[in-house]
């Protein structure tokens, strides 16, 4: 009995770490350096975030620029994203608390139909502001290759810091920046 | 059969089955891809955006966006005939592209980021259209080593890159490599 756990248990792994290799596109040699992922990059040269205008889910167009002054984070996610999912309800909880003061949070979905996404965010109990991104331009503009993937932007509309791979958005790290680049005037 | 011989097999043929699908490169007599398909003017639209700096290029992407994004600036400084920027920003390019080399050195005309998006990849052409046009100035400003120097180098991309995929673009560009390959005619 404990034999076939133990092959069975063998068998799980090895379906496991080819499931992780297939979701990563079948191409290892542009796996991110392992230091680089699930923390917060911060940009020496910040530079400034490129203008773009996308829909909500009610079909209203949101402009990026109609933002400027305040603290904004923007996360590249897609529905069919394992790390996007896992993310989701932590991000919901820093949006209930930063929300009433003052942080712009939307969730970018490119490529995906409405329906898909209002579905899903039904079904995982999430009201974040998500918008839909049809052509893929805005994340072609941010040069986003992992999903999900996050910007911050600070008051003076400079990309600030980055983050590739799922976070816990609840952290003291996580919410003591966001704290700093709300301070910040 | 062992256990651990099955074992590995499964390992083997679940990674390696699904994992060469993307990376196959295309050669030998397949017709090239056309130049509507894969040239450096959608290239360059394709990287446009949030701007890549040295400093802060972390990951493939990155060097790759980078790379793509001062060419974009050299290629605007040539027209402007201002070749000492021009030179400036052609080196900053192959810089990018040369640290991008590292992580992968196959030129893609369809290199799939994820599900349903798919990105022209052309490192070494592109590194190969660098070198021509520094040939190109450097001819121009009476520098006749430094001009054989980089078409030779030119030409050696410009080879890699077909190697990996045929494209009318590479095909032009080894053309015109091999036309002003020889010593300036006056």
């Amino acid at each position: 009995m404990r034999g076939r756990c133990k092959r069975l248990g063998r068998i799980f792994v090895a379906l496991t770490c080819a499931g992780a290799l297939w979701s990563a596109g079948g191409d290892f040699s542009w796996v991110p350096k392992a230091s680089g992922q699930n923390v917060f990059q911060s940009y020496t040269k910040p530079q400034t975030i490129p203008d773009f205008s996308v829909q909500n889910l009610q079909g209203n167009q949101v402009d990026i620029r109609s933002h400027r002054g305040q603290v904004i984070l923007l996360n590249f996610w897609a529905t069919w994203c394992p790390n996007c999912r896992q993310e989701g309800p932590s991000l919901q909880k820093l949006y209930n608390q930063y929300q009433s003061r003052g942080l712009i949070l939307y969730r970018i979905a490119s490529k995906e139909k409405p329906e898909t996404i209002k579905n899903f965010l039904e079904k995982e109990s999430l009201n974040m502001p998500a918008l839909i991104d049809k052509t893929g331009q805005t994340e072609r503009l941010f040069g986003v290759w992992v999903h999900p993937t996050t910007y911050l932007i600070n008051r003076q509309s400079l990309v600030v810091y980055r983050t590739m791979g799922a976070m816990d958005w609840t952290t003291l790290q996580t919410t003591s920046i966001i704290d700093q680049l709300l301070k910040e005037r | 059969m062992s256990e651990k011989l099955l074992f590995v097999l499964l390992i083997v043929a679940l990674i390696a089955f699904p994992g060469c699908g993307g990376v196959i490169p295309i050669t030998g007599d397949s017709s090239p891809l056309p130049v509507q398909r894969a040239n450096l003017k959608m290239v360059l639209e394709e990287n446009a955006g949030l701007e890549i700096v040295w400093e802060d290029a972390k990951d493939a992407r990155d060097f790759y966006r980078g790379g793509v994004q001062q060419k974009a600036r050299a290629e605007k400084k040539l027209q402007e005939r201002a070749y000492p920027e021009a030179m400036k920003f052609y080196q900053a390019s192959n810089d990018f592209l040369s640290r991008m080399r590292q992580f992968m050195n196959e030129d893609c005309a369809s290199y799939t980021l994820y599900e349903g998006t798919d990105i022209l990849f052309f490192p070494s052409l592109l590194m190969a259209d660098n070198h021509l046009k520094m040939g190109i100035i450097s001819r121009e400003t009476g520098r006749e080593s430094a001009a054989s120097r980089n078409l030779k180098k030119a030409q050696d991309f410009a080879h890699k890159s077909l190697l990996s995929e045929r494209t009318e673009w590479g095909l032009f560009l080894e053309q015109e490599i091999l036309s002003l390959s020889g010593p300036k005619k006056n």
